[in-house]
């Protein structure tokens, strides 16, 4: 099973198409995981449920969070991964359809790394995508520590 | 305390002074009238005492006198006849002497003169007896002639003569005695009459004095009593006319007095009410919390506390009466409570008022809950409506756009021009629902107030609105703009819209003359911002404002129609207005007004 490195939460099969084909576009090739809840977002970064069998393999180098999500809401995904500590050093990105959020603040003050609203207009979509894609993959140094720490554990 | 009553007071002390020495020196006259009358009494008596002695004295002398009268003649008569007849008085006169001697000697004994006289008229009665003895034993046994010679020489008529000028003398004195005595009783007499008169005279004074100091107390006293009655009218004039219901309640809590207000309050006399327990008089009959409420009251007024409290009485009319009631307890100079003054003043207009304005801050608060729900509510709606549309929007654009990217050689100019639509369509909704958000916002968000340079503001605004229009020519101005006192976001917006305004309708002049100024006129500061672009027909004046209302293509002017209903809300919030003059093709102004810093600390909408 190939490394995801990207993984991204999105309910909008739309929008997970648009963004993977935004990185792509912008020949990022990074193998990107689309889960559609928060459910499934926490299943797979512990390794549960239908991702059980997910042993020894890194965790993704960040994670592109959508808010509204159905089941667990992006902004609590972002709570459980902040207080876990394996999990608390992976980049979260959260990528939201509103810039009427009331969790801005909040989302911050969970220790959210970065807060970013789409847009509609598809180029300035694309070329948002597109830099974060950038940003946290090649130009961003994870702490190599904490990596390797949560993947012994898990 | 009354004034009066010091008056009265030292008019009670004098009739008592006068009073006590009235009797005093009544009694006095009449102890000394007593005492004389006695001592009148008494020496009358004596004096008449005194007239018996003497006569009695004068009867024994000449009791005396007849007894040696009768001795002389029953010794003679014997001599003569030789009869032993003729002695017999003479044995009676003997004892007669001898008692009346003794008798006047008791009856003499005080008097020297008298006793002497009397030793002298004994002396010669015994010479009397002897000499008639001698006379009867020389009879008897010399016979007649001896004896007749012996009384022949005289001496028992001369000793009879010497006892009847002894007894005259005697006589004479106790006649001259009398006549002293009569007269000393008589000048006793005199003396008891004139102390009668002078004590009788006293005592008409002194009662006389008591009476004039009496009759000035009681004409004090009956002004006093006028005066005191004329306070008291007034006080009752007062006690009464007053709006406050006030009463009197004595130590053990029964009602001695009620006003009027607070009698016809209830519709009763103080007869029917006065007596009773004061918990249970009228006022309270409608309520036992209001009669526990008073015994409460009552019992720690007792205990020295002046009480108040909010208590409420039953009007005829079936209101309920409010009343800031107090019971304040009246000690005596002893310090002992003796009663309770009951006041009530009625508070239900101000009762109703407050609660009146508690019942409308209450409906604010709960309005305002709501509002804020209300706020929530459309916040959560926002979000979604801005989330849930946004999300398909970018879905239409992304993906005609990716088609045409991706495929748009594959169809002719007709399908890109027609896909093209699409995206500008889904861009510009878009854009409709940011702009409708944010005007949304504007009327809900919390103004966050500070000073605002507006001068500053201006010029920035204008910066980054130049760097977008490159290329363009532009003739700005823009002079002494104050401070405002506002929520700098939502100013900025405003003139951020305003001012893209002027650029966006001055496409096409060359210069663009855009002006910002600022006038202050009647407390407001007047800001305008002046463009020569294309103006707008007056007639469309009032419809500039309302949000979707666009006075010009969107071929030829872009935009969603909001950014002057944005500007209109700003300012409204900040308490000013907003309007606009132009002419088709000459430009047009845009007004608004900001109170001036001090005042629009207040303004909220």
């Amino acid at each position: 099973m190939q490394e995801v490195e990207i993984l991204l939460v999105e309910d909008s099969p739309e929008d997970a198409e648009l963004t993977v084909s935004s990185l792509k576009k912008h020949h990022i090739t990074n193998k990107v995981l689309v889960v559609e809840d928060g459910e499934e977002a926490l299943d797979f970064l512990f390794a549960r449920g239908k991702f059980s069998e997910r042993v020894g393999i890194e965790q993704p180098k960040v994670v592109l969070l959508d808010l509204k999500l159905p089941k667990v809401s992006g902004m609590e995904v972002l709570q459980v991964m902040k207080s876990e500590p394996a999990l608390r050093d992976i980049p979260v990105v959260i990528l939201t359809s509103s810039q009427e959020s009331p969790d801005l603040k909040k989302a911050y003050r969970l220790g959210v790394n970065s807060y970013v609203v789409k847009p509609v207009d598809f180029e300035s979509f694309a070329s948002a995508v597109s830099s974060l894609g950038m940003y946290w993959l090649l130009l961003n140094k994870a702490p190599p520590e904490a990596i390797s720490a949560s993947s012994s554990r898990l | 305390m009354l004034p009066a009553s010091t008056d009265l007071e030292r008019s009670y002390r004098r009739v008592r002074v006068a009073a006590v020495s009235a009797l005093a020196v009544s009694c006095f006259g009449l102890l000394l009238l007593i005492f004389v009358s006695y001592r009148l009494h008494l020496s009358c008596k004596d004096a008449e005492q005194w007239v018996v002695n003497t006569q009695e004295v004068l009867q024994d002398i000449e009791k005396m006198q007849v007894a040696a009268a009768e001795v002389i003649v029953g010794t003679r008569g014997f001599v003569i006849a030789g009869d032993e007849a003729f002695l017999e008085p003479r044995v009676s006169a003997a004892r007669q002497i001898e008692a009346d001697g003794e008798r006047l000697r008791e009856l003499v004994k005080d008097n020297p003169v008298q006793s002497r006289s009397l030793l002298q008229l004994q002396g010669l009665l015994d010479d009397l007896m002897v000499f008639g003895n001698r006379a009867v034993a020389l009879r008897r046994e010399n016979g007649f002639a001896p004896a007749a010679a012996l009384i022949k020489t005289g001496r028992g008529l001369r000793l009879l003569k010497e006892i009847r000028q002894v007894a005259d003398a005697m006589e004479a004195e106790e006649a001259r005695l009398l006549l002293i005595r009569q007269g000393k009783a008589e000048e006793l007499g005199r003396l008891a009459t004139g102390a009668l008169l002078s004590t009788g005279l006293l005592v008409i004074l002194a009662i006389s004095m008591a009476a004039w100091v009496a009759m000035t107390h009681i004409q004090e006293r009956l002004q006093a009593e006028e005066r005191l009655e004329q306070l008291e009218r007034r006080y009752r004039a007062i006690f009464d006319q007053t709006f406050e219901f006030i009463g009197l309640v004595d130590s053990e809590g029964k009602l001695l007095e009620a006003n009027r207000t607070a009698l016809d309050f209830i519709g009763q006399t103080l007869e029917s009410v006065v007596g009773r327990p004061f918990w249970e008089t009228p006022w309270w009959s409608h309520s036992i919390a209001e009669q526990q409420r008073m015994k409460e009251a009552l019992r720690q007024a007792v205990a020295g506390e002046l009480v108040r409290t909010e208590t409420n009485c039953l009007a005829p009319d079936g209101r309920l009466i409010y009343f800031d009631f107090s019971l304040k307890p009246v000690r005596n100079e002893k310090g002992e409570i003796v009663l309770f003054i009951p006041e009530g003043r009625d508070i239900t207009t101000r009762k109703d008022a407050l609660e009146a304005a508690q019942l409308s801050a209450a409906e604010a608060l709960a309005r305002g809950v709501e509002l804020e729900e209300a706020n929530k509510e459309l916040e959560a709606f926002s979000y979604s409506v801005s989330h849930d549309l946004r999300t398909p929007l970018r879905a239409i654009h992304g993906f005609a756009t990716s088609f045409l990217e991706d495929y748009g050689q594959q169809v002719d100019e007709e399908g890109r021009r027609r896909l093209g639509i699409v995206v500008s369509g889904a861009s510009r909704m878009g854009q409709l629902i940011d702009d409708l958000l944010v005007f949304s916002r504007l009327g809900r968000t919390e103004m966050q107030m500070s000073h605002v340079h507006m001068q500053a503001l201006v010029e920035a605004i204008f910066a980054e609105l130049q760097a977008d229009a490159a290329g363009r020519c532009f003739e700005f101005k823009a002079t002494a703009l104050p401070f405002v006192s506002g929520d700098r976001a939502m100013i900025r917006q405003a003139l951020f819209n305003l001012l893209s305004n002027a650029v966006k309708f001055t496409r096409g002049k060359d210069p663009a003359v855009i002006e910002v100024a600022c006038q202050s006129k009647g407390g407001e500061l007047v800001f305008s911002i002046k463009d020569n672009g294309a103006g707008f027909d007056m007639k469309y004046a009032n419809k500039l404002f309302c949000p979707f209302q666009r006075l010009h293509k969107a071929s030829e002017y872009e935009g969603t129609g909001i950014g002057l209903a944005i500007v209109q809300r700003v300012i409204q919030r900040h308490g000013g207005k907003v309007w606009a003059e132009g002419m088709i093709g000459k430009g047009a102004t845009v007004y608004f007004t900001f109170l001036t810093a001090g005042e629009s600390s207040n303004a909220r909408s």
